[in-house]
């Protein structure tokens, strides 16, 4: 390495021969069984400072070498994993190829390009060694008690090698590992059935002549090391057991053994060509169904089963079991129990239960995580347990086993348990949830809040906590792998974690559906049940609306609907087809957030797919999560159900998840809609460009003219089982040229529905022209007639924007006569008077309110805009804020006169107008404030709840006129 | 800067004595946890401004000793050094008291870095 002097590289160089040495010194004791526990510390703490100072010092090769190399000892030192002579002979050409290098280097400075290469050989043998020595420790346990009875099976499993050479049988092969596998635990409690029919079924295949030495198989089963590491609660290995181990396997050097050691990348190879193969299967067995013939179709039964059951086996020489992962949670445990003074159980039951090797991977982290929780914050100190009558042990215990297709592995403790009380003062003071929320939740949603993002930081933050793994990280990773977490505890006596764990995730059964012309698949596991909605005779919806979201109840229970085509975006989203449309298709779905319901067009089939990742490119959707191959060769998209769901914002979603669905909704709106508001552009027939707020349209439709009825003076026409009055726009206002609108030969008209005092009016245009977004005030001194709310600027043209609350309620009061229209605005207490004073003109009182401040809350930003303009060129000062959370914010700590009225729409994320209302009625700096309500909802029910939530007043929105009178009297501001 | 630097192996502490070449300041090294803590006590730990202490050692291990110093004192910084990649060994070195910690391989850079993030004041 440039830049270091020699005296320093000599000194790495002279301590690093003399440490090579004494490593080959104290192996030559292992070897011959005189060594002691210092022994292995010495030779892994001299590989473990080999391998730092090497990287230190540039020499990389060495490092890697000596790392792979300490790899292999640390098991070995914590007696986990016996030295065989394997091992051993690994680690002498290890340390020859370092005395190598060290030549190398004194002679030219580098390790050495052959040195490098022939690195590149031994590495991975010593890394084979070090994962298949973990399932040497299982064999030994086993010897005490099955030694005979996996000696036999063994013997009949195995082939000679000399007739059956591995590679000219590369199946059998995989049998027999499998078969290994399978003896490699003979005393397990209960074999799983499959086990010992692979067992079974490699004897049958295996011809009587030919057995193997007992010994031999022995050997060659550790060294094979289809990995199992249950060390059964920690249990001492005693030196016997270690005599029987090793006496057979010193024999076995010249790999001349009956099996042999495969690359895990080959296995990975050979399960997706067996995921290929099941593909072509079910092309075979879907062309076979065409009437191709008797014979054919036989074949295709013997090709179906046959694959299935090589699908099985292959399935099996990936799975490990659990207990690898497990059993190292000894240490662990003992670790942090000695550092934290706790007294510590930890009891492993099932490690023998098996899963794909990606998946033990996959399971590992997030499983540390929750043993170090259980003894962190789970377990008492021993005084602690004392004083709670327990025994001063504490017991982890983790459980595995197989249940409905999955793995379950479940984490519990007899601890203090997850209280209520603390959870939730952590959660209100984390910002996650308010008191109210709080004291509505249920116990075990309460509990679940240890799952929710930026809970779980420890207390300490001195330590790694501030950077730290929260139990968010581990849902997230569980379910990943399309697994789920789930929690239970009881106050004082424990707590248990489950986790459940799909087997395998290359093929995976799968419902596959149709929607918007395409195919896609679903996983099985996710799907609850299929329903299938047929309106009933009387045409009435099964569909219903809630906050203009799907739904359905199913059973009583309100079920969120997803239109897949609405949320893949293959379809406009308009929940009112849903409600229309004769048949719907739902497949209800379990996902993290909760069930709901997915509306596909037509349900396929069910069918095994195998699960290809998505291309870098498409990772990022999250509605998918793979894609697979159809019997007739199409691809399809896998759903990401839990991706979809997310998306969807869903009702069912559990309350954290909803909070904070809606707090990023809400911001996302604020940030985006802040400045900018839509308009319908509508051709009124009359010269001029006019336009609509988006915000009070309902929808846009076309009837033929010959529809249209008279009802009175009214012009009507049927919709929706309801007449709807249709006010000609141009006619209204009264514009020149209004006439003619609508007499040309056009037989269809354009009408903008609107809904206003709770009913629905069209709009009569001429033409629909567009939705556009202007981001510039509305101009309001253009106002040259009632119905116009004045005019933007829009590129190079004036737009008028309509009042089209205003036209409407003019074109009631014309027909029925001014008294009969309908009540829009509605007193329900009496306050004291800020003012009682009278103006003597309209800039008097302009002046006079002037004096006033008006906090305006409204989500709408043409509304937010337009009322807050509205108020200030009448003289009011107006601060306007998005929403009731941020209407809260602003009046938090203001004194009595900072704000004289609060003007609040109904409907609005976060906290709405009911809310809002009743919390600074119950605040005490602002409690007596005039509140009014501006809002499009005013049913009966809406007043009612208005009245109770505590309003001053309630407007239906929005009639300016109205709401300063409301405002002159509330504040005692009479004209003179 | 007086740098108290705990490895057993001699390599280290060659390669960290040239790190330090033609700077200010004094490396005093010792060669496992329990030389460390006589040294500290010498001068009831308050002779060095700064501990370098390696994970892997003979007699007592890097944590023991950190342990042990946090017994004394909270105030005297101390940087972990280790190859260990492991989250949890990390997790356990932050939580018995190390101010911080860098990973072999590490250069000059990163060590000077560390040293003036939980010092304060930049070491050349």
């Amino acid at each position: 390495m440039q830049g270091l002097p020699k005296e320093a590289l000599d000194e790495y160089i002279g301590e690093t021969r003399e440490m090579c040495e004494r490593v080959s010194i104290n192996l030559g004791l292992v070897e011959k069984k005189e060594h002691d526990d210092e022994t292995l510390n010495s030779i892994y703490r001299d590989m473990h400072s080999i391998k730092g100072s090497s990287y230190l010092f540039g020499f990389k090769h060495i490092g890697e070498l000596a790392h792979a190399m300490e790899t292999v000892l640390d098991p070995i030192r914590h007696k986990s994993v016996v030295a065989s002579s394997a091992i051993i002979d690994a680690l002498y050409g290890g340390l020859d190829l370092i005395t190598k290098m060290m030549e190398s280097i004194v002679a030219s400075g580098e390790e050495g390009a052959a040195n490098a290469s022939n690195l590149s050989k031994i590495v991975p043998r010593i890394a084979d060694l070090s994962a298949a020595s973990l399932g040497a420790d299982l064999r030994v346990l086993n010897d005490h008690s099955g030694v005979a009875e996996s000696h036999d099976q063994w013997r009949q499993s195995v082939t000679d090698d000399s007739t059956n050479s591995a590679s000219k049988n590369p199946v059998p092969d995989i049998v027999k590992i499998v078969a290994a596998a399978n003896a490699a635990h003979p005393a397990a409690p209960k074999p799983t059935p499959a086990a010992t029919e692979s067992v079974a079924e490699t004897s049958e295949k295996v011809p009587d002549r030919l057995t193997a030495p007992a010994a031999a198989a022995s050997g060659s089963v550790t060294d094979n090391g289809s990995g199992s590491g249950n060390d059964r609660g920690g249990a001492k290995m005693s030196e016997e057991a270690v005599e029987k181990r090793e006496s057979p396997a010193k024999e076995d050097h010249g790999g001349d053994a009956s099996t042999i050691r495969i690359q895990v990348s080959l296995l990975d190879n050979l399960m997706n060509l067996v995921g290929e193969l099941v593909l072509v299967r079910n092309q075979v067995l879907q062309f076979s169904g065409k009437g191709v013939g008797e014979d054919f179709q036989k074949l295709s039964q013997r090709l179906n089963i046959v694959t299935s059951e090589l699908q099985n086996d292959v399935m099996k020489t990936r799975m490990q079991p659990v207990g690898t992962i497990l059993t190292k949670f000894h240490r662990v445990v003992r670790d942090m129990s000695r550092d934290l003074s706790k007294k510590i159980e930890l009891k492993l039951e099932g490690t023998e239960t098996e899963l794909d090797k990606t998946l033990v991977e996959a399971v590992k982290d997030p499983l540390t995580h929750l043993v170090r929780n259980s003894v962190d914050h789970g377990l008492e100190k021993p005084e602690d347990r004392r004083k709670a009558g327990k025994a001063e042990t504490g017991t982890v215990l983790i459980r595995s086993y197989h249940e409905g297709g999955q793995v379950i592995i479940e984490i519990s403790d007899d601890g203090r348990g997850l209280s209520r009380e603390k959870i939730g003062k952590k959660a209100v003071q984390k910002g996650l949830m308010t008191e109210e929320q709080l004291a509505k939740m249920s116990e075990r949603d309460v509990q679940a809040l240890i799952f929710a993002p930026g809970f779980s930081t420890a207390e300490k933050v001195s330590n790694i906590s501030g950077r730290g793994v929260g139990m968010d990280v581990v849902k997230t990773n569980i379910e990943r792998i399309g697994g789920s977490i789930d929690l239970q505890s009881t106050l004082g006596s424990g707590t248990t974690v489950r986790l459940k764990i799909p087997l395998t995730l290359a093929i995976i059964p799968a419902l596959v559906i149709k929607s918007g012309g395409s195919r896609f698949a679903i996983p099985q596991v996710k799907v609850v049940e299929l329903v299938r909605l047929e309106r009933d005779k009387k045409g009435s919806a099964r569909i219903e609306l809630l906050q203009g979201r799907p739904v359905y109840r199913l059973r009583g229970a309100l079920l969120p609907l997803v239109d897949l085509c609405a949320a893949l975006k293959l379809a406009p989203d308009s929940p009112d087809d849903l409600i229309l449309k004769p048949i719907n298709n739902i497949i209800v779905l379990s996902s993290e957030a909760g069930m709901f319901g997915l509306v596909v067009d037509e349900i396929v089939d069910s069918a095994d797919i195998v699960v290809k990742p998505l291309s870098q490119l498409l990772k990022n959707l999250s509605a998918y999560s793979g894609a697979t191959i159809m019997g007739d060769g199409t691809v399809v998209l896998i759903l990401d159900v839990h991706g979809l769901s997310m998306a969807a914002d869903l009702n069912g979603a559990t309350s954290e998840d909803r909070h904070n669905q809606r707090a990023a909704a809400a911001a996302t709106q604020s940030r985006s809609i802040q400045d900018t508001a839509e308009y319908l552009m509508v051709d009124l027939g009359v010269p001029g460009r006019y336009a609509i707020p988006l915000c009070l349209v309902n929808r846009l439709e076309e009837f033929d003219k010959k529809s249209i009825e008279l009802a009175g003076e009214q012009r009507v026409v049927r919709y929706r089982d309801a007449l709807l009055p249709l006010i000609t726009v141009a006619r209204q206002l009264g514009l020149p040229g209004a006439d003619k609108v609508n007499s040309d030969g056009a037989d269809r008209v354009s009408v903008v529905v609107m809904s206003k005092m709770n009913r629905l009016f069209g709009l009569e245009v001429k033409n629909i022209v567009d939705v556009v977004q202007i981001d510039s005030n509305i101009d309001s001194d253009l106002r040259d007639r009632p119905g116009i709310l004045g005019s933007v600027i829009r590129g190079k043209e004036v737009v008028v924007i309509l009042d089209a609350f205003k036209i409407v309620e003019e074109s009631v009061a014309k027909l029925s006569g001014a008294n009969s229209a309908p009540q829009t605005a509605f007193k329900f207490r009496d306050t004291k008077p800020l003012l009682s004073v009278v103006a003597k003109s309209e800039s008097d009182a302009r002046s006079m309110r002037g004096k006033i401040r008006i906090l305006l809350a409204e989500d709408t930003a043409f509304f937010r805009r337009h009322v807050k303009a509205f108020l200030e060129s009448a003289g009011y000062q107006v601060v306007a804020v998005v929403n009731g959370e941020e209407a809260l914010k602003t009046l938090d700590g203001v004194g009595p006169s900072d704000f004289a009225m609060v003007v609040t729409d109904i409907e609005m994320p976060l906290v709405d107008g009911f809310d809002l209302v009743k919390r600074i009625r119950a605040t005490a700096n602002v409690g007596s404030l005039p509140v009014i309500a501006l809002t499009t909802r005013i049913r009966k029910v809406d007043l009612d709840r208005g009245a109770e939530a505590g309003f001053t007043a309630y407007l239906e929105k929005f009639n300016g006129d109205i709401l300063l009178q409301h405002m002159d009297r509330i504040f005692g501001v009479t004209a003179a | 800067m007086k740098i108290l630097c705990v490895d057993d192996t001699k390599a280290v502490h060659a390669f960290i004595r040239t790190l330090f070449a033609g700077l200010a300041h004094e490396l005093v090294p010792v060669y496992d946890g329990q030389q460390a803590l006589d040294e500290l006590a010498k001068s009831d730990y308050r002779g060095f401004n700064l501990v370098l202490l390696d994970w892997e050692m003979p007699v007592k291990n890097g944590l023991e000793t950190m342990v042990e110093i946090r017994k004394k004192t909270n105030s005297l910084p101390v940087i972990m050094v280790t190859s260990k990649n492991d989250m949890n060994d990390i997790t356990k070195m932050l939580e018995a008291g190390a101010s911080e910690y860098i990973m072999k391989p590490f250069t000059r850079d990163i060590l000077f870095d560390k040293i003036a993030q939980i010092t304060g004041s930049k070491v050349a």
